[in-house]
């Protein structure tokens, strides 16, 4: 459970968010949505360590955390990411798997190996393996970062925007995905897509005007309040 | 493994090839027998000394400085995520160049150690300077090449103007803007060899590790790694390999673009085999480009730097068409 409290944030001297307060558990599926620019990326940017904490505080099951530790919680895709060149799918998701086992290379054991597997299988990329990564379509390309959070296997993971790329039925498809996962996992995404936010989250955040102005169930009348 | 065995036979009847042409083709004629009698130092005060003094030497400073500049190609390139990585295009050689230059001029009283150490750490600089560039990440490939090219741009108008107000315009001023193995005693390449094993050895071991750098920042943190402290170590040891060469032989531009391209599309995406395999590439391609520069308008000599840019750029332009 990462709890969030009394968090704001200033942006050159510009208020982005104001006293936020917020709990995301260990499981169930939550939407962030909100218009462009209203600070769904800072939000995420601030709980993950990319931005530097102004005011407020983060705790991991109520106890104080730095920042290196919480984010071995979180698997995180940041809305920006950079293709890696020259390498394949498989090399990029063997690396998802990093350590510092081992003096010249890092060692995949049997079981990095399977979550690895369990990735390409749950993400349907068996016939992408062996492609360049950087030759994908941005689509594809996103089907592959998820793959690599998945493969992570923390008990987190936070998506910035990042299934916007992928046709309707795909995005039905992943969505689903992030259902299923989430069953013993948090997942946070922040989307547009409210289609899909009423038919799959299980709570939905709305953040408007610095706050988050509504906390719950998804409804059909979402849009009115964005 | 087959490609393995291929390569490595390759690489040796390449280097082999290289090794004889640089012993036996040269203004003097010297035969099988004569050489071997001039390795034992049997043959006339004139042989030993073309062998042992003036032909033997290039080769090895070939060998060493076509490996460095070439693991600086591919660290630049791998660490900064640009495929323009290059010690001279980087402006990495810029500060080494005008240690060179203070040094020819007689402004700065050098013994070859000393030459060696200043040049590793004026490169050192530049590479800090490269890296606090490249950690902004927002900088697009084309952007950190310009900032590079300027820094590098800067350095050789220093280094110009430090010979043109001292009045020297000679060989040894051209050879070290042109990069130039010719008449360096041992001496001068000697304090080259620590640094080149220190630069190897850390860059080897950490290899690995490079490959992870190709990721974007964000997803680095994201497995557990902190990108900064390995992009500064790796450029910081890039600094080290190009500095000690070009105290040696002065800048050579394109080397260690051009080798780390050819590794990269003949070993494939893995960083760690890329750099080894960047080692025989550099230095066979120094290795040739020595004894074209000999060669060709024998027994003038063009410094080599201008031979590899010749036949480098064709190269280069091919590679960037196919493969970029």
């Amino acid at each position: 459970m990462i709890s969030i409290n009394n968090l704001s944030f200033n942006y050159e001297e510009v208020n982005i968010l104001d006293s936020i307060d917020l709990i995301i558990k260990n499981n169930g599926l939550t939407c962030l949505v909100g218009g462009n620019g209203v600070g769904k990326s800072t939000l995420l940017n601030l709980i993950v360590g990319e931005l530097e904490l102004q005011v407020g505080a983060i705790h991991y099951n109520d106890k104080n955390i730095n920042k290196s530790d919480l984010l071995s919680k979180i698997s995180y895709l940041p809305s920006v990411l950079y293709d890696p060149l020259y390498i394949t799918v498989q090399e990029l998701l063997n690396l998802s798997r990093f350590n510092n086992k081992g003096f010249l290379n890092f060692k995949l054991e049997s079981e990095d190996k399977k979550k690895i597997q369990f990735s390409i299988e749950k993400c349907g990329l068996q016939n992408y393996s062996n492609r360049i990564f950087s030759s994908l379509s941005s689509g594809e390309k996103q089907k592959v970062w998820l793959a690599f959070c998945i493969a992570q296997d923390k008990n987190f993971i936070f998506l910035d925007e990042a299934l916007n790329n992928l046709d309707y039925d795909n995005k039905d498809i992943f969505f689903n995905l992030l259902k299923e996962i989430s069953i013993n996992k948090g997942v946070l995404i922040s989307t547009h897509n409210i289609d899909m936010v009423i038919k799959y989250a299980d709570r939905v955040l709305v953040l408007k005007d610095k706050k988050i102005v509504y906390d719950g169930l998804p409804k059909e009348d979402l849009y009115k309040i964005i | 493994m087959n490609k393995f065995i291929t390569l490595s036979i390759t690489i040796i009847l390449l280097g082999l090839l290289g090794i004889l042409l640089g012993v036996f083709i040269g203004p003097s004629k010297i035969g099988a027998g004569e050489f071997i009698d001039a390795i034992m130092f049997k043959s006339s005060v004139a042989n030993n000394t073309i062998i042992w003094d003036i032909r033997l030497p290039r080769i090895f400073i070939a060998i060493s400085v076509g490996s460095s500049f070439a693991v600086a190609g591919v660290i630049l390139q791998t660490t900064t995520r640009n495929p323009l990585g290059d010690p001279q295009l980087f402006g990495i050689t810029g500060g080494a160049l005008i240690v060179q230059a203070l040094i020819i001029t007689g402004l700065i009283d050098a013994t070859p150690w000393l030459n060696t150490i200043l040049s590793v750490l004026a490169s050192i600089i530049c590479s800090i300077l490269i890296y606090i560039f490249a950690s902004r990440e927002t900088f697009k490939p084309a952007t950190l090449a310009l900032i590079g090219f300027s820094v590098g741009a800067m350095c050789l108008a220093i280094s110009t103007a430090i010979m043109a107000y001292q009045r020297v315009f000679t060989q040894q001023a051209l050879g070290v803007i042109g990069g130039s193995t010719a008449n360096i005693a041992w001496s001068s390449y000697i304090p080259m060899i620590p640094f080149m094993f220190i630069g190897l050895f850390f860059i080897l071991s950490i290899s690995y590790r490079l490959n992870i750098l190709s990721l974007g920042n964000t997803i680095i943190r994201n497995v557990g790694v902190n990108p900064n402290r390995i992009r500064l170590l790796s450029m910081i040891f890039a600094g080290v390999l190009s500095g000690s060469a070009v105290s040696v032989v002065g800048t050579v531009g394109l080397l260690g673009l051009i080798a780390a391209h050819i590794s990269r599309i003949i070993m494939g995406n893995d960083v760690r085999k890329v750099v080894v395999f960047a080692i025989p590439v550099g230095s066979l391609l120094m290795l040739y480009a020595d004894q074209i520069s000999r060669l060709i308008f024998m027994p003038n000599e063009v410094p080599v730097g201008l031979v590899i840019s010749i036949i480098g750029a064709p190269i280069m332009i091919y590679l960037a068409w196919r493969h970029l």
